[in-house]
């Protein structure tokens, strides 16, 4: 649990992963046969398969995460920002962030709804409109706090809500918690643990590391869209927390490979699939180098939003159907 | 600023109606300062420095309660439908942590839709209390929650920068600011009776002051008004870090406007005059309609984000507003008040 809030309450928006890829080689290297890291900044483990004719899998999982990066700064001392990765402005007012290196505190804003209009009220808010407020009456006085540039990402606590749990950047440390997981065994499969980077603008890292590693199958690693609130068709969900892993047939990136996505099958003991065909992940890339590709993903309620929901279960029912796939024969 | 105190008053629990929590620690801190301190039946706290004979009733108020939700609905896997208490800007909650106040404290967080699954109305709506869940993650609520439990915003104050940013400084900030004025004055002699009254449900519209049957001669109210941030610049809002905002206005007295201004310019303390042409909107409009009317002053603590889980004030702006209320009080003379408060007998 200590790792995994590590990885969740760090800051790592896309372009800004050195500091978790760093911290997950230290945490790693000892397990690995070899490590490198490139210089876009993704991260290559390798484990020798234990059997004869070890055939080699990829797992990816990305380390960056969605967030603010700061643009401007105001005469009054207000940070304007743009995000990094797709986040919905509905969910960025009157929040609390972290921004750069000092991880200093800022909160979002717009003018009070009592101050607002109807028509202000009604529209929906755009980043445009919004501002960081640091505690600053000047931009002298901003500017010695931040600079432009500095990335700030959402002031989220890791923890238990009921019996679920509630963190920032599930998408993807979750993922990377389950490759640090897995690559302390040794499996029957050759295995690239690769944790990519640039995910969240449009699977960059990912089609850098599928280009260099030459791997017969791959897998990525993931959190996914869930909306499995009351009232919400059950085709209409996306996934569900509690159900267990989600398998990806097809999605906005990637038609996965049927054969791989039946081994997962096969290695799961619960499983589910995502009903929706909305979004995408590493896969995309990957598969696009010839790589027989597919996906799980841990369901995670409000992806990209300051609080993610996750089941502990699933995520322990991934890590055993994985390490069951790492070990499977013909494919 | 006393940070202790007024961090334990902005993360205590007490939405409009559910004030007992915060009112017992107000009380606790006030006893030792006063000669006695009533709870009315409506919910007021009442505190009096002093109860002479013959002395004209000073009041200082602030309000104890703040906005909220209600839960309206407890659905299957721990979600609730909910509804505001008070002015609650329906914007600010997606993705916000709050507080469920049932048989025990639980933790929810407010749903969103993953911007995956938007479809172009989604992506141009607003959201609507009705769109949304508070998801506590409890696979049988019911057995914990109740419909009527009262939610707050994930209560915390931190410091940012010179400033101080978090839950409900509207109005437990004056509630520590009040607290600070009476240990301050608590060895001084007052030609008045000071009166601290700590007044409920002011959210739902003024009503603790409405009830309240003190019936004082002069009351100030401390309250927050809107400091100024980049998209507000109109003379409705206060620059922060520029000292307490005094009311000037038809509803409120001219003579006790003065005695405030002339006290600050004669300290050098910074102020602002805020014009107030209808209802103030703070306690001292609910005061002032009674059968002997109240000559009434309002204070106001510039913040930003009013009503979110973001409210932003000035350490500076709270440490004039103690000072000035301090320096009023200590300055303001009997006779200075007799000739602001008396019924004028022409006949």
């Amino acid at each position: 649990m200590e790792l995994l809030k590590w990885l969740s309450e760090s800051a790592g928006a896309s372009g800004d992963e050195n500091k978790i890829s760093d911290f997950i080689a230290g945490e790693v290297t000892r397990y690995c046969d070899k490590v490198f890291k490139d210089n876009m900044g993704n991260l290559y483990c390798f484990k020798q398969g234990t059997a004869e004719n070890a055939k080699t899998i990829m797992l990816a999982a990305h380390t960056d995460e969605v967030g603010l990066i700061i643009s401007s700064v105001t005469d009054d001392g207000f940070l304007k920002f743009r995000t990094v990765g797709g986040i919905d402005e509905s969910v960025l007012l009157a929040k609390r962030v972290r921004i750069g290196e000092n991880k200093m505190l800022g909160v979002t804003g717009v003018k009070a709804v009592h101050l607002s209009t109807t028509e202000e009220r009604e529209k929906k808010i755009s980043c445009a409109d919004m501002y960081i407020d640091i505690g600053a009456t000047n931009k002298q006085e901003a500017l010695k706090l931040v600079k432009i540039g500095d990335y700030a990402t959402f002031d989220t606590e890791f923890e238990k809500i009921g019996s679920l749990l509630k963190g920032k950047a599930f998408d993807d440390r979750l993922g990377c918690f389950i490759l640090i997981n897995l690559l302390k065994k040794a499996h029957k499969n050759s295995v690239w643990y690769c944790f990519t980077v640039q995910e969240e603008l449009g699977l960059r890292g990912a089609a850098v590391v599928s280009r260099r590693i030459k791997a017969d199958a791959a897998v990525a690693v993931e959190c996914t869209t869930c909306l499995d609130l009351p009232g919400v068709d059950k085709d209409k969900t996306s996934t569900v927390v509690g159900l267990g892993p989600a398998l990806t047939i097809v999605d906005g990136a990637t038609y996965t490979n049927t054969l791989i996505r039946t081994k997962l099958k096969e290695a799961a003991d619960k499983f589910q699939y995502k009903n929706l065909a909305a979004g995408g992940n590493d896969a995309g890339a990957i598969h696009l180098n010839n790589i027989k590709t597919a996906a799980v993903s841990i369901p995670a309620r409000y992806i990209h939003s300051p609080v993610c929901v996750v089941d502990e279960a699933d995520v322990e029912e991934c890590i055993k159907m994985l390490d069951k796939f790492l070990d499977t024969e013909e494919f | 600023m006393n940070y202790n105190l007024i961090n334990e008053l902005c993360t205590c629990y007490g939405a409009s109606g559910r004030e007992n929590k915060i009112t017992n620690i107000i009380k606790q801190k006030m006893e030792p300062l006063c000669v006695k301190c009533e709870v009315d039946s409506f919910g007021n706290l009442f505190c009096w420095k002093t109860n002479g004979q013959n002395l004209l009733n000073v009041v200082i108020d602030a309000h104890t309660d703040t906005v909220g939700l209600s839960v309206k609905e407890v659905c299957e896997n721990g979600f609730l439908k909910f509804s505001p208490v008070g002015g609650v800007d329906p914007r600010v909650l997606s993705g916000a942590e709050v507080t469920v106040h049932a048989k025990k404290e639980v933790l929810g967080v407010i749903t969103s839709k993953p911007p995956h699954l938007m479809d172009e109305a989604d992506k141009k709506k607003s959201p609507k209390f009705e769109d949304m869940f508070i998801d506590t993650g409890i696979k049988n609520a019911e057995q914990v929650i109740s419909v009527g439990d009262i939610v707050t915003y994930r209560q915390r104050l931190d410091k940012m920068g010179e400033s101080i940013t978090g839950t409900y400084l509207d109005d437990r900030a004056c509630c520590s600011a009040i607290i600070e004025v009476f240990e301050k004055i608590k060895d001084k002699d007052l030609p008045f009776n000071l009166i601290a009254s700590f007044s409920v449900q002011e959210e739902l519209g003024l009503l603790g002051a409405k009830a309240q049957n003190l019936n004082p001669d002069v009351v100030i109210a401390l309250d927050v008004t809107h400091g100024q941030t980049p998209d507000e610049k109109s003379d409705l809002v206060f620059p922060c870090a520029k000292g307490t905002a005094v009311g000037f206005g038809p509803s409120l007295d001219k003579n006790l406007y003065e005695i405030i201004t002339d006290c600050a310019k004669k300290y050098g303390l910074d102020y602002q005059t805020e014009v107030i042409e209808a209802s103030s909107g703070t306690n001292a409009w609910g005061y002032q309609i009674k059968a002997k009317p109240a000559v009434c002053a309002v204070l106001s603590l510039p913040i930003k984000f009013m009503h979110t889980p973001v409210e932003t004030a000035s350490v500076k702006d709270y440490d004039n507003l103690v000072e000035l209320t301090l320096c009023v009080l200590e300055n303001m003379k009997g006779d200075q008040l007799e000739s602001i408060v008396k019924d004028k007998i022409l006949r």
